[in-house]
């Protein structure tokens, strides 16, 4: 599995679907019926995902609407997408 | 000559009577059949195949060793082919249970594993693990003057107008004997589920309310070391997991083709409900306590948010 950093791409896997419930996103891994529930930044970052993106863009989008410091966000952001590719929702090129 | 009744709705034309079922007006276009015949050995292309049963979009085959065979598809019709000395009771109850759900997830109906009750503010359901009280609670409403929708199964559908609509099942109350003693209710004269089970059917036709209504609300049941039952309302994403819970077979439901939809039902029905888990303490039940307390908090108007 590739290690994920700023200059990594990535992009979404195929077998997942979301659907909103209230304020959550509940994503369903179809075939393994496996389903886990995103909180509103992580739906916004699995939105953003929609494209194949550079970390790095997610990271200064985020920064842009969000007051949190440069290295933290970096930091979270890159532990959740460690997070949704070790349950093989995304892919990083 | 066959037999037809009014389930979930639908018209069902069978060759197999089913004396749980409420009787109904013979119709030269049943929505559903329960016919015998020929069933067959395998799939064409099964996506899910399991020790005793295989599945396909649309199409589910089940082989029970000793038996029978069973083949359900398209929505539309359960073939039967019982072993010649399997009780007639034996094969209703697979049928209309394991055979029956899953035809309705074929229909895309949202089919839950819970009693229910029509009120005046809409259909209340109850759910919870065997042994919880589903039977239980439904007895006791009864006895108040509520009417029965569904002992344990129960469809449910997205409604432009309703927003949910609950569409009732059997007219029957499955009660085992101790629950029985602990509603005060007899048990003679009652048929047995099966010859030496412990557990009885009563029929309700009389109070059973047929009409598809809009759900109202839904109780999880649950025991625990509490000192007092209590009604505590769930987050959304709790409500999308006991619907989740309360789903029959749901391990077919990828071989049927209907994992996605049915997912995303969960989460538009999860959006539009008001839920509940209802924790009361092991036996004995009070079963006096426990029911003012969920008829007081399932008469409130409860807006969904």
């Amino acid at each position: 599995m590739t290690a994920i950093a700023l200059e990594t791409v990535v992009s979404r896997a195929e077998g997942f679907t979301t659907a909103p419930v209230r304020d959550e996103l509940m994503m369903l891994n179809i075939e393994q019926g496996a389903y886990y529930s995103l909180d509103p930044i992580a739906a916004e970052i699995w939105s953003m995902l929609e494209r194949p993106s550079r970390v790095r863009e997610l990271v200064d989008a985020l920064q842009k609407r969000y007051a949190v410091e440069a290295a933290q966000c970096e930091a979270d952001v890159l532990a959740f997408l460690g997070e949704l590719q070790q349950n093989g929702m995304i892919v990083a090129n | 000559v066959p037999y037809f009744f009014r389930v979930f709705g639908l018209l069902l034309e069978s060759a197999l009577d089913c004396p749980e079922l409420l009787p109904a007006e013979p119709g030269p276009q049943p929505d559903i059949r329960f016919v015998y015949g020929n069933v067959p050995a395998d799939l064409e292309h099964p996506v899910t195949r399991a020790a005793r049963w295989q599945t396909a979009s649309g199409k589910f085959l089940s082989h029970q060793e000793g038996f029978g065979d069973f083949y359900v598809h398209d929505g539309r019709e359960i073939l039967m082919q019982p072993h010649p000395r399997v009780p007639e009771e034996a094969i209703r109850l697979y049928v209309l249970g394991t055979c029956l759900s899953i035809l309705l997830h074929q229909r895309r109906l949202f089919v839950q594993h819970t009693s229910g009750i029509a009120t005046q503010r809409g259909i209340v359901l109850f759910g919870g693990r065997s042994g919880a009280g589903k039977s239980t609670m439904v007895s006791a409403f009864l006895e108040r003057g509520y009417k029965i929708v569904a002992d344990d199964m129960l469809a449910l559908t997205l409604d432009p107008q309703a927003g949910v609509l609950a569409l009732p099942g059997f007219p029957q109350v499955k009660l085992m004997a101790d629950s029985a003693l602990a509603l005060g209710r007899s048990i003679e004269g009652l048929r047995r589920v099966m010859p030496g089970h412990d557990k009885f059917i009563s029929p309700e036709r009389e109070r059973f309310s047929a009409a598809p209504a809009r759900l109202h609300a839904i109780y999880d049941l649950s025991v625990a070391d509490v000192p007092a039952p209590v009604v505590l309302p769930l987050a959304h994403t709790e409500r999308f997991n006991i619907l989740l819970d309360h789903t029959w077979q749901k391990a077919t439901l990828f071989g049927l083709g209907v994992r996605e939809w049915h997912f995303q039902t969960a989460a538009n029905i999860a959006s539009l409900t008001y839920a509940a888990r209802l924790t009361r303490p092991p036996e004995p039940l009070d079963v006096r306590r426990t029911v003012d307390l969920v008829e007081a908090d399932m008469l409130l108007e409860h807006s969904p948010a």
